[in-house]
C-alpha cells in the first residue's frame, strides 16, 4: 500500500510547521475578506437562513385532497411563482423559499410556505408591496386553470383540461360562455360537446367546439373564455412575518453550553495529559470550527440551526482525533527510545505512528457522512446535502489539524523552554563580546 | 482457547446479531399483539416525519403595552414547558405580532398537549379563617409534578415576595387550614385544604391531594401556563408534513445502510478477518443503537441526531482501527497472534478511553445545559458513545480472541505481517530455536496479565 511507502520516508512535519499554519490562515483570511465584501455590498456577511433570521409565511389553502403526486406538482408550482416574482420593471425580487409543508388534510388541506425576505428589503416594503404581490400572483396562477387548445382544422377545436374534470354545472357554464363569445365576435357555433373517455369515473376532462363560421377575434379570445378562474376554489392567505426558529436566547444558551463543554474538556485533557496538550487540542478545535465558518462564508452556504449540530459533531470528532495523537506522544515521551530527543522529534514519531489510523478512521467517517450528502443530491433533498457539507469540511479540517497543527503547537510549547536557555546564552555571549570590545 | 468452544461462541454472537437485525427492521404480528421493529418504533422529529401544529392567538381583550417583550417571554415559557414534557424537538415561533405557532413532532395525542396550553390555571392560596389571599400564580417561579413521601404532589418554588408572604402567613396561622384554589376557564376548584403545621420560610410550597402523578403533571402545566405574560387561545391546530420534505427520511435510511455497508467493506479489505470482527461489532452496535433510540422516552430523532449517530459510528470504527493497528504493530515486532491481540488491546485502551471520555463530557454538558434540539443531539451522541465503547472494548475483544482460536496459525488472514527485520532475525537465529520459543511462551503470559488488568 502507498501508506506503507509513506511510512518509510523521512518525517519532518513539525519542522515545516510554517507551511501548515499558512494554509488555514489563508483560508480564514479569504473568508474574512469575503465576509467584509458581502457585508458592505448586501449587508449580510454570512448567509443566514430563516432559522436565525425569521422571514415570512403564506398559507395556500386548497379544497381538494392532496395526493402525493398533486402535492408535489403544487409545491413546485408554488415555489416557481414565489421565486420567480418580479417587480413592475421585470427585475426578479430574489425571494428564497425555505420550506414547504403540507398542513392539515381533507377539506382543510393547505401548503404552508416559509420564505426569506430578499437582501436589503425592509419589513414595510415586504408588508406593503411584496407579500400582496405574492398573494395575487398565487391567486392568479395557482387557482387559474388554462386548458390547452388544439385546432384540428379551422372549424374544430379541442379544449383539453388535462387532469381537471368538469362537473355538469361548470360544463354548462363554459358552454354558454363560448356561445356568448361567438355572438360577440361574429363566429357561429354548430356544437359544443363533451369528450368522454373510456374510463367513466375519470369524468369530462375535455370538450370539442365545432364551428360553422370562425373569426380571428373568436380564436384569440377563446383561451381566456374557457379558462377557469377557481381551480380548486382555493385561497392564498397573505404572507405574515414569522420570527426566527432559533431565538437569541436559545442561541446564547447553546453557545454557553458549547463553551462550558470546551473548558471542561480542556480541564480533563490537562489532567490526563499535560496543560500544553490541552491547549494545543483546543487550538486545533478552534481551527476546525473557524475553517467550517470560513467554508460557509466563502461559498455562501445558508447557515441554519442544523449548522449548530454540525459544529458540535466536529467538536467531538476533532477532540477525539487529536487525543489519539497525544496519547502516542504521551507514550513515546515515556519510552526509552526517546529519552533524550526533543519534543519535535517525539511529535514527528507520534504522527508517523498514528498516521495509518488517522487516514483509515477519517476515510470511514467520511464515507458515512459523504453518503448523506450524495443521497441528498440524488433524491433532490438538498437540505440534507447542505447539512452534510460543513461536516465533511470539518472532518477534513479535523484530520488536518490533528496531524499538522496540534502536535506542532505542542512541540513549539515544549521546545520553547529548552530553547530559552540557548537564547540566553547567545545574549550573554553578545553582551560579553560587547563588553570585551569596550 | 479451544477451537470448538470458540466456534460455538462465535455462532451464538452471529445468531444474536442476525436476530437483532431482524428485530430492528421487521414488524411481526403475534395474534392480537404486534411487535414493532426497533426502527419503526423510533420517534422522529419534525424535519423527518412532521407532526402536529397549533397556532395560538392573544386574547383580544389584552392590553398591548410591551407586547413584544411579553410575547417573547411567553414564547420562552412555552418552549421550556414543552421541553420539560419531553418534546425537546418542538419549536415555537412568533407569527405576525399576536400569534405563536407551535410545532410538535410525532405525538400520540395531539389534543392533549394543545389543550393544556389553551387552559391556563390561575392559582390562589387562601387562608380559610380570614379569607386573605396569601399567594397567587404570579408568585410562582416554577411548578413541577413530583412525589412527596410516595404521594404525587405539585412542588412550587416561589419568588422572594411570595416566599416572604408565605412565611408570614404560615408562621402566624399555625393550626389553621389554607385552601389551594385553581380557576380554569372560570371554573373554580378547591384542590386541597392542608393544615398548617409549621412555618415554611424556604420558598417551597407543596400542593397535595392530587390523586395521581398525571393529575399532578396536568396541574403543574396549567399553573405554568397561568403564568404566561400573554393569555393565549387556540386558533387552529392540525397535522403537518416534514420540513425537509417526504423524501428526507428514506434518503437518510438509504445513506445510513449504504454508508455502513461501505465502511464494513473497507474494513474487511483493509483488515481481513479483523475487519469481519469489526463488521459484526458494528452490526451489533447498530442493533443496540436502534433499540435504545426506540425505548428511550426523550429521543426524537432528527437530522442533527443522525449527525450524532454518525459521529458515534465514526468513533466505534475508530476504536477498532486503533486496536487493529496496535495489534499489527505488536505482531510485526515478533509477538504471537494471541499475545499481539492482548497487548494491542491493552495499549489501545488508554487512548480509546481518553478520547471517548472527552466526548462524553461534551455530551453530558450539552444534555444538562443545552436546550431544545441540542439536548436531543446530546442524548443520541451519549447513547452512541457508550454503546460504541461497549462494542469495541468488550465485543471486539472477545470476537478477536475466538477468531484467533479458530484460525491460530493463519496470521495472513488477519492481515498480520512480520517486519523484515524480524524475519531476518528469525532466519539468522534458526540455528538457535530456543530463543524464539521463549518469546512465544512468554508472550501469552504477558498477554494474560494484560487481559486481567483491563
Amino acid at each position: 500500500m502507498k501508506i506503507s511507502n509513506l511510512m518509510n520516508c523521512d518525517f519532518k512535519l513539525v519542522e515545516k510547521k510554517k507551511i501548515w499554519f499558512i494554509v488555514p490562515a489563508c483560508i480564514i483570511a479569504v473568508a474574512i475578506v469575503m465576509m467584509i465584501i458581502f457585508g458592505c455590498v448586501t449587508g449580510e456577511p454570512l448567509n443566514l437562513g430563516m432559522d436565525f433570521q425569521g422571514g415570512y409565511t403564506v398559507n395556500v389553502k386548497l379544497s381538494t385532497k392532496l395526493t402525493s403526486s398533486t402535492a408535489a406538482s403544487y409545491k413546485s408550482e408554488i415555489k416557481e411563482i414565489i421565486e420567480g416574482l418580479t417587480d413592475e420593471n421585470g427585475n426578479n425580487y430574489n425571494i428564497k423559499v425555505s420550506s414547504m409543508q403540507e398542513q392539515g388534510s381533507g377539506e382543510s388541506a393547505s401548503v404552508y410556505v416559509r420564505y426569506k425576505a430578499p437582501h436589503g428589503i425592509s419589513d414595510e416594503v415586504m408588508e406593503d408591496e411584496i407579500n400582496p404581490a405574492i398573494q395575487s400572483a398565487l391567486q392568479e396562477k395557482i387557482f387559474k386553470i388554462v386548458p390547452t387548445l388544439a385546432w384540428t382544422d379551422d372549424k374544430t377545436c379541442t379544449v383539453d383540461y388535462q387532469n381537471f374534470s368538469l362537473v355538469e354545472s361548470t360544463f354548462d357554464d363554459i358552454k354558454s360562455k363560448i356561445q356568448a363569445l361567438a355572438a360577440k365576435t361574429g363566429a357561429t357555433i354548430s356544437s359544443v360537446e363533451k369528450v368522454t373517455s373510456d374510463n367513466q369515473d375519470a369524468g369530462v376532462k375535455a370538450l370539442t367546439v365545432k364551428l360553422s363560421a370562425n373569426s380571428d377575434a373568436f380564436k384569440n379570445a377563446l383561451s381566456d373564455t374557457v379558462s377557469i378562474n377557481d381551480k380548486y376554489s382555493g385561497q392564498a392567505v397573505k404572507g405574515d412575518i414569522i420570527s426566527a426558529t432559533v431565538s437569541s436566547e436559545l442561541l446564547i444558551n447553546a453557545l454557553l453550553a458549547i463553551s462550558l463543554a470546551i473548558v471542561l474538556m480542556l480541564v480533563y485533557i490537562a489532567f490526563r495529559f499535560e496543560v500544553s496538550s490541552g491547549v494545543s487540542a483546543i487550538v486545533a478545535l478552534l481551527h476546525d470550527i473557524l475553517i467550517m465558518f470560513s467554508f460557509m462564508a466563502i461559498f455562501r452556504v445558508e447557515i441554519n440551526s442544523t449548522f449548530i449540530a454540525a459544529l458540535i459533531t466536529i467538536l467531538g470528532y476533532s477532540i477525539n482525533n487529536t487525543i489519539i495523537v497525544f496519547d502516542r506522544i504521551r507514550e513515546n515521551t515515556k519510552s526509552v527510545f526517546h529519552k533524550n530527543s526533543t519534543a519535535t522529534l517525539i511529535a514527528n514519531a507520534s504522527i508517523k505512528d498514528t498516521l495509518v489510523r488517522s487516514i483509515n478512521t477519517s476515510l470511514t467517517t467520511l464515507i458515512t457522512i459523504a453518503m448523506v450528502a450524495i443521497m441528498g443530491a440524488a433524491f433532490q433533498t438538498f437540505s440534507l446535502s447542505v447539512f452534510a457539507l460543513p461536516i465533511i469540511v470539518g472532518l477534513l479540517a479535523g484530520t488536518f489539524s490533528s496531524i499538522f497543527i496540534s502536535p506542532s503547537i505542542w512541540a513549539m510549547w515544549k521546545d520553547r523552554k529548552k530553547k530559552l536557555p540557548k537564547a540566553d546564552k547567545k545574549e550573554k555571549k553578545l553582551k560579553e563580546n560587547t563588553t570585551a570590545l569596550a | 482457547m479451544k477451537k470448538k468452544s470458540s466456534i460455538i461462541k462465535l455462532s451464538i454472537i452471529g445468531v444474536l446479531t442476525i436476530i437483532g437485525l431482524i428485530m430492528s427492521f421487521c414488524t411481526f404480528n403475534f395474534g392480537l399483539t404486534t411487535f414493532k421493529s426497533f426502527g419503526s418504533a423510533i420517534k422522529l422529529g419534525l424535519d423527518l416525519k412532521g407532526g402536529v401544529y397549533a397556532v395560538y392567538e392573544m386574547d383580544g381583550s389584552e392590553d398591548t403595552t410591551n407586547l413584544s417583550s411579553r410575547m417573547a417571554g411567553t414564547r420562552t415559557r412555552l418552549e421550556n414547558m414543552l421541553t420539560s414534557k419531553g418534546y425537546t424537538e418542538a419549536t415555537v415561533v412568533r407569527e405576525g405580532s399576536t400569534r405563536l405557532r407551535v410545532e410538535v413532532p410525532d405525538v400520540d395525542d395531539p389534543g392533549n398537549i394543545f389543550d393544556i396550553i389553551g387552559k391556563p390555571a390561575e392559582l390562589r392560596f387562601v387562608l380559610d379563617n380570614t379569607g386573605e389571599i396569601v399567594l397567587t400564580g404570579k408568585n410562582v417561579l416554577s411548578a413541577e409534578a413530583t412525589y412527596d413521601n410516595g404521594e404525587p404532589v405539585v412542588a412550587l418554588s416561589l419568588d422572594s415576595a411570595g416566599t416572604e408572604a408565605f412565611a408570614k402567613a404560615t408562621s402566624e396561622n399555625i393550626g389553621q387550614t389554607m385552601s389551594i384554589i385553581s380557576t380554569v376557564d372560570g371554573d373554580e376548584t378547591k384542590i386541597s385544604s392542608p393544615k398548617i403545621n409549621s412555618a415554611i420560610s424556604n420558598g417551597k410550597a407543596i400542593i397535595n391531594g392530587m390523586g395521581s402523578i398525571e393529575a399532578a403533571q396536568n396541574l403543574a402545566d396549567q399553573i405554568t401556563s397561568g403564568q404566561f405574560e400573554v393569555k393565549l387561545s387556540l386558533l387552529e391546530s392540525s397535522t403537518i408534513s416534514p420540513t425537509l420534505g417526504e423524501k428526507a427520511l428514506l434518503c437518510g435510511i438509504i445513506a445510513g445502510v449504504l454508508g455502513l455497508a461501505l465502511v464494513m467493506a473497507f474494513l474487511i479489505v483493509r483488515y481481513r478477518m479483523l475487519g469481519v470482527v469489526a463488521s459484526i461489532a458494528l452490526l451489533l452496535y447498530a442493533d443496540l443503537m436502534l433499540l435504545f433510540l426506540a425505548i428511550l422516552p426523550w429521543v426524537q430523532l432528527t437530522l442533527p441526531g443522525i449527525a450524532g449517530i454518525i459521529l458515534s459510528i465514526g468513533m466505534a470504527v475508530d476504536a477498532n482501527v486503533i486496536i487493529y493497528e496496535r495489534i499489527k504493530d505488536e505482531f510485526r515486532n515478533g509477538k504471537s497472534m494471541l499475545a499481539s491481540s492482548h497487548a494491542g488491546f491493552k495499549k489501545a485502551t488508554k487512548a480509546i478511553i481518553d478520547s471517548n471520555v472527552t466526548t462524553i463530557i461534551a455530551a453530558v454538558v450539552l444534555l444538562i445545559f443545552g436546550t431544545g434540539s441540542i439536548q436531543g443531539f446530546a442524548i443520541a451522541l451519549l447513547v452512541g458513545i457508550i454503546l460504541s465503547l461497549f462494542t469495541s472494548m468488550l465485543i471486539t475483544r472477545k470476537l478477536v480472541k475466538y477468531f484467533i482460536a479458530v484460525m491460530p496459525d493463519k496470521p495472513s488472514y488477519f492481515s498480520l505481517i512480520r517486519s523484515k527485520n524480524y524475519e531476518n532475525l528469525k532466519a539468522s537465529e534458526s540455528a538457535v530455536p530456543e530463543e524464539v520459543e521463549v518469546t512465544e511462551e512468554k508472550a501469552p503470559l504477558e498477554g494474560e496479565v494484560a487481559h486481567e488488568n483491563i
